[in-house]
């Protein structure tokens, strides 16, 4: 009889722990959708150091988020004044999010970034980090 | 079995707790991510350039619209921040950063947030020139509920016990340069719906020209346009058709020649304390 009492007393207790926690406490992770990425082209390039870095954790579980690092650089090689030629980067993302338990998309996130660039590169550099990560 | 009772009560205290502490508030209103992409661009080269740059966040709290009235008590943001520039010769030094960032906003987290400086110079009489163009623009609208006094304000997208009435909210910071010698700085910052009513909707926008001191020549040479705009429609509580009161301004300008300074800022911020 106790026990049933504990057990009438728990769901009890649940069933107001979220007015107590806040309106936006869901116990389920919402919806998502996320696409990033990043790529680089050289044309016609005479001379140049280039250094590229890309680091990938996909999802994985608690406290540790999904991530992304990009870089990359060109630079003269040494005893020039600059890398002569083109360059182009063009990094993107696209990303949807849920709220909640809804299925409805609640968020659309969109960016893009292209550049180009030519003849007599003394530096260029670019870089993009994309983390994520859910509190529930 | 009373010690089992008050055990699971300690536990269920403790989890609220935790529960309560570890709510993050964000920026665009989904609660869920702590999502930050930071890029950056360095730049310097003789030559050549063009890069565009574009970010848009939509938000909606009843899924994606297709047109037509909001719902009752429905709400949608929209930010959209682009950057585009070009030069056809000449020297270009550039830094670039967007740092996009949904953490929380008690930690000052913007969903957009940009600097570019860029110095040019170049010989005018070769033709070469730089272009530049940069808007920030934020659209908010909400519409009146009468369910259970359950509006969810567009600018604050809380649960506010009160009514509170539509609303239409518009803001645009931009500018255009074109130049031959000078340094150019803008910075650009927007925030769309938050989830709690202490935190506004904004906007800042902001835009500097100056000489480039290490080219010798005393002024930046070129032209350049500013635009900035708001425009506020709000609707009396408990009233769907009306418009209580209207709000525009705009402010434009233009500067052409031998510029020694120019500078000009814009900043928004909107809230709400239901009665």
């Amino acid at each position: 009889m106790t026990q049933v009492r504990v057990l009438i007393f728990a769901i009890f207790f649940i069933s107001i722990t979220p007015v107590l926690v806040s309106a936006d406490f869901y116990a389920s992770a919402p919806a998502f959708d996320d696409h990033v990425g990043g790529k680089t082209s050289l044309l016609n390039m005479k001379s140049l150091a280039m250094e590229s870095k890309l680091k990938i954790r996909a999802t994985s579980g608690d406290g540790a988020p999904a991530g992304i690092e990009y870089m990359v650089s060109i630079a003269p090689i040494n005893g020039t004044d600059a890398a002569i030629g083109t360059v182009m980067t063009d990094f993107r993302g696209f990303i949807l999010e849920g709220e909640g338990t809804a299925e409805n998309e609640s968020a659309r996130n969109e960016w893009r970034d292209h550049s180009m660039v030519s003849g007599a590169i003394v530096n260029f550099m670019k870089s993009f980090t994309y983390t994520s990560g859910i509190k529930l | 079995m009373n010690k089992k009772t008050s055990a699971l009560l300690c536990m269920c205290l403790f989890l609220s707790f935790v529960a309560v502490s570890t709510a993050d508030i964000l920026p665009n209103g989904t609660n869920t991510t702590n999502r930050q992409i930071p890029s950056e661009t360095y730049l310097e080269v003789i030559g050549s350039m063009s890069s565009r740059q574009m970010y848009q966040l939509e938000t909606s709290s009843h899924g994606g619209h297709e047109g037509g009235f909001l719902y009752d008590g429905e709400r949608v943001s929209s930010v959209v921040y682009k950057n585009d520039m070009a030069t056809n010769g000449g020297y270009l030094a550039q830094s670039k950063g967007l740092k996009i960032d949904e953490g929380p906003q008690q930690k000052g987290a913007f969903n957009v947030d940009s600097k570019i400086v860029s110095t040019y110079l170049t010989d005018p009489e070769i033709g070469s020139k730089m272009a530049s163009s940069d808007s920030l623009e934020m659209f908010t609208s909400g519409n009146f509920s009468r369910v259970d006094k359950n509006i969810r304000n567009p600018l604050v997208a809380d649960i506010i016990g009160d009514y509170v009435g539509g609303f239409n909210s518009y803001y645009k910071g931009a500018s255009a340069v074109e130049m031959t010698t000078g340094q150019i700085a803008t910075m650009a910052r927007a925030r769309s719906v938050g989830t709690d009513n202490t935190i506004p909707a904004e906007l800042r926008y902001l835009i500097g020209i100056h000489p480039d001191m290490s080219s010798g020549i005393p002024y930046a040479a070129g032209t350049a346009s500013t635009e900035f705009a708001m425009s506020n429609e709000e609707g009396a509580p408990a009233n769907t058709t009306e418009f209580a009161s209207t709000k525009t301004m705009n402010d434009k300008t233009t500067v052409d020649g031998q510029i020694f300074t120019f500078g000009k800022s814009f900043m928004v911020t909107s809230g709400l304390s239901p009665t």
